[in-house]
């Protein structure tokens, strides 16, 4: 399979300041150009397109020749041949304009596959008028390393399938052709729904495990302890993650935290303590319990700006009724776009 | 081919300016003065074409033909042309009759090239 790599990945952020030798293991070079070195030594021919030449040491450099891999700092011409384009860029806009500087060149049926720093969905929205009306053979799906590529920990690679809402993003074709290619490394490729794989595989998989924790216990706890009915008990959770995240989108997590006031919230969670055994509990109530000082300063300090407490799919589904599904989906898709862009 | 369809309308006296735009709002041609932002005027055409359209469906108007915005500065005409919409923004004094049989005319076009 002909793979380009886009980015190398700072080695001095990740050695000097993250110091990933040490705490996780592995050895550089860390990130793309990791991922570039495994998969020409799966047997790929494989390009690195980096414009920056000091991110890695000669060192380093030496590295990623001697495993195979064709090093060039011409973004556009990496793309000519590539079946996979690996975007492991900058987060944001520098994704995008790479992205949209690549795309023609792209060969017929070629596939986008981001990492980590920013949505397939998102991606998939920026460059969808290009995708519908110029390249509708080019797919947008994920081969994200969901931990730094170089580390013992990346042993699997997150690939956006079919996403939840009806987006042609890729064909099944071009998903297994980017599973094909993790597998092909000797990792485990878990394909999830594209607008799924940022809260599974980004650093916020930390919030959603958290999250996911809290879910569990109140649903065990409200449908088995107390006996409440499973749709009043489900409706509680999703006033609470909306509550959250509609805070933290107008107020960020300072404001969200100010509404929320963690002394209160000791209080009331603790009450939900019913059974011997609920550690996620126990550690989520020390936790806001022991808030330091500079904390507790910095919460008092932020601003709750005003927020439109409204289920997202409510919405959404009111939308649809009243403007249509096709203009519905277009409103959608610009929301999502601009919290990113 | 849909810039020069877009071109032609524009040669009519008091129109200002003209896009087609997809149904769910993504800007596919724009011949529009620098001063209007067609980004958001393709996302307000589509939510307008698809509000009115739902309209007609619920009052059992459908299907609906065409949309106008009538301005003390000037008016705004939407069309269906099939997996998009016709917008032409003109003048208040403008010959009403004349622009919709062009309208008409182009956005079957536009539906061809869009189909």
């Amino acid at each position: 399979m002909k793979v380009t790599v886009y980015g190398a990945g700072n080695q001095k952020l990740y050695t000097d300041e993250l110091n990933l030798p040490e705490r996780y293991g592995g050895e550089a070079p860390y990130g793309g150009s990791r991922m570039a070195m495994e998969f020409a030594m799966a047997g790929h021919d494989v390009i690195l397109a980096e414009p920056s030449r000091e991110v890695l040491d000669d060192e380093q450099w030496s590295m990623v020749e001697e495993a195979g891999v064709t090093v060039t700092d011409n973004d556009k011409e990496a793309a000519s041949e590539a079946e996979v384009a690996v975007l492991f860029t900058p987060f944001g806009k520098g994704t995008f304009s790479i992205a949209r500087e690549i795309l023609p060149e792209l060969p017929e049926g070629s596939v986008i596959a981001n990492t980590c720093t920013v949505s397939p969905v998102v991606l998939y929205y920026v460059l969808e008028k290009e995708l519908k009306l110029e390249r509708t053979d080019v797919g947008v799906s994920s081969m994200h390393p969901a931990a730094v590529p170089g580390t013992p920990q990346h042993g699997h690679y997150v690939i956006g399938g079919r996403p939840t809402a009806e987006l042609d993003m890729a064909t099944d074709e071009q998903v297994s052709r980017c599973a094909e290619l993790a597998e092909s490394t000797g990792k485990k490729a878990y394909i999830v729904p594209a607008d799924v794989t940022s809260a599974v595989a980004d650093m916020g998989s930390l919030v959603t495990a958290v999250a996911l924790a809290g879910v569990l216990d109140y649903y065990y706890v409200g449908t088995q302890i107390i006996k409440a009915p499973e749709e009043m008990v489900e409706k509680q959770i999703l006033m609470t993650l909306q509550t959250m995240a509609s805070l933290v989108e107008t107020s960020g997590v300072d404001g969200m935290a100010a509404a929320i006031n963690p002394e209160l919230l000791v209080k009331s969670a603790r009450s939900m303590h019913l059974l011997d055994e609920q550690e996620e509990l126990d550690a989520a109530l020390k936790k806001i319990s022991d808030l330091n000082d500079d904390v507790m300063k910095w919460i008092e300090g932020a601003e709750v700006k005003h927020t439109d407490l409204v289920a997202a799919q409510a919405l959404t589904g009111e939308l649809k009724t009243v403007m249509g599904d096709r203009a519905a989906e277009g409103t959608i898709r610009r929301c999502m776009r601009k919290m990113f862009e | 081919m849909i810039g020069r369809i877009l071109k032609d309308l524009g040669r009519i006296n008091g129109v200002n300016g003209s896009l087609v735009v997809g149904k769910d709002g993504l800007i596919i041609e724009s011949e529009v003065p620098g001063d209007i932002d067609a980004e958001l005027v393709a996302a307000m055409a589509s939510a307008v074409f698809g509000t009115a359209e739902r309209s007609a469906e619920e009052i059992k108007h459908e299907p609906l033909e065409q949309v106008m915005i009538e301005g003390k500065r000037g008016k705004t005409l939407m069309i269906d042309a099939g997996e998009g919409i016709l917008v032409v923004i003109t003048d208040v004094d403008v010959n009403l009759g004349m622009i919709r049989i062009e309208m008409k005319r182009s956005s079957e076009r536009v539906a061809d090239l869009l189909a």
